[in-house]
């Protein structure tokens, strides 16, 4: 990724007046936040840096190789925000999905929550869960990954 | 965003909740600016499907909206809609209502009113977003329950009045909706009159937010409406999402 590339997001962060903007592409994530950029190659554990654009690179461990590979397979579903996710519609009710499930095509697969504004994400198409990688009532951030799944056709 | 004609208001005697009835429309491609009102509702809900209580007398309503903004800058709708609320009630009834982030409306500290948004996406953004609100106006604060996480208050209680609840409403749309359509360009506005209804801001909080219980002062909104809260270390803390205490010293 090059620097024109960190410069037009920083435009689009201005821009817009957002708290963060990620891009994804060729494998390597980039999250420019006021104040600082982040930037991760093969998708996995997010090294945290300050300053003008360093390109982190790291050996994947265990956990992010597994993400990686996921990445590679399968579709991710990713949060359009920053907020807390819920894989269920209230606390001790029925998960939305469950890791193995079906689902069909508008079907709400997980909702993530912003001062009190729940936004229910629904499947664009029918498809399977492979992988939940967000907890459940965790804090997600925008373009986080919530989960993997493998469209139906 | 650019101002269309909004549909008659939908006035239902009972519905299990308008929020049920106003997803139902959404789905049949029902319009933006559809409005559903009950005198009743049967099966109110608050966030994570708390029960709302909602007895005739009451204002309960749900607003749909298709807005052209992408989801990451939905939840200012939400404090938009708050002060929206607020205002139109401090018009309407004169009481000093005030709003506890992000946007539960009350009075000396016991809950008013209240807005639960939903919102649908997919990949290319926002479906529908659902605005629910619900006003305890004239209701005897007798009937109220006594087991609420917050107590409440009924502008019945408070003012010994009856309010005209389809003024409160209209006057509540036309607030709403004239920041709407300027949203986001007229954002920087509406923080600043959140700014000045506020509960919340130079109070002491806690906040249960993803698991976590953060105290401290509530020191500021910031442009996306999440909340900074420093605590006695002097650590600044951004809260998008939660349950809010104030502190009463």
């Amino acid at each position: 990724m090059d620097k024109k590339k960190i410069d037009e997001l920083i435009a689009i962060l201005k821009k817009n007046d957002l708290s963060e903007v990620t891009v994804e592409e060729n494998g390597v994530k980039m999250t420019v936040r006021q104040g600082d950029i982040t930037i991760v190659e093969g998708g996995g554990a997010l090294p945290h840096v300050g300053g003008h654009a360093p390109v982190a690179k790291t050996a994947l461990s265990g956990e992010a190789a597994e993400l990686a590979e996921l990445e590679t397979k399968y579709t991710a579903l990713v949060s359009p925000m920053v907020g807390t996710f819920y894989q269920a519609p209230a606390p001790g009710a029925d998960v939305f999905v469950a890791e193995g499930d079906s689902f069909e095509a508008g079907q709400t697969l997980c909702v993530v929550e912003a001062m009190k504004l729940m936004n229910d994400i629904v499947a664009d198409e029918a498809g399977r869960v492979v992988k939940i990688v967000a907890a459940d009532g965790s804090s997600v951030q925008f373009g986080q990954t919530l989960l993997f799944f493998e469209p139906l056709v | 965003m650019k101002p269309n004609y909004w549909p008659e208001i939908d006035r239902y005697e009972s519905l299990g909740s308008t929020q049920d009835r106003a997803r139902q429309l959404a789905q049949q491609r029902a319009p933006e600016g559809t409005v559903v009102t009950a005198t009743v509702q049967t099966d109110g809900r608050g966030r994570l499907d708390r029960a709302w209580v909602s007895p005739a007398g009451g204002l309960w309503f749900s607003l749909l909206l298709r807005p052209n903004i992408s989801p990451a800058e939905a939840p200012g709708l939400n404090l938009l809609a708050a002060v929206a609320v607020t205002e139109a009630l401090r018009s309407v009834t004169e009481l000093e209502a005030g709003i506890k982030w992000p946007n539960d409306i009350l009075v000396d500290g016991r809950k008013l009113a209240g807005i639960l948004m939903e919102m649908k996406t997919g990949r290319d953004g926002i479906k529908y977003i659902l605005v629910g609100v619900g006003v305890n106006a004239n209701i005897d604060p007798a009937v109220m329950p006594d087991d609420l996480r917050l107590p409440p208050a009924t502008v019945l209680g408070e003012t010994g009045r009856q309010t005209d609840l389809s003024e409160l409403l209209e006057m509540i749309l036309a607030a709403f909706k004239e920041d709407y359509y300027g949203w986001p360009n007229c954002r920087a506005g509406v923080l600043n009159r959140w700014r000045d209804l506020s509960v919340t801001l130079g109070r002491r909080v806690t906040i249960d937010s993803a698991g976590n219980t953060v105290s401290g002062l509530a020191r500021d909104i910031n442009s996306d409406g999440s909340l900074t809260i420093v605590d006695a270390a002097g650590a600044a803390h951004t809260v998008h999402a939660g349950d809010l205490t104030l502190q009463f010293d």
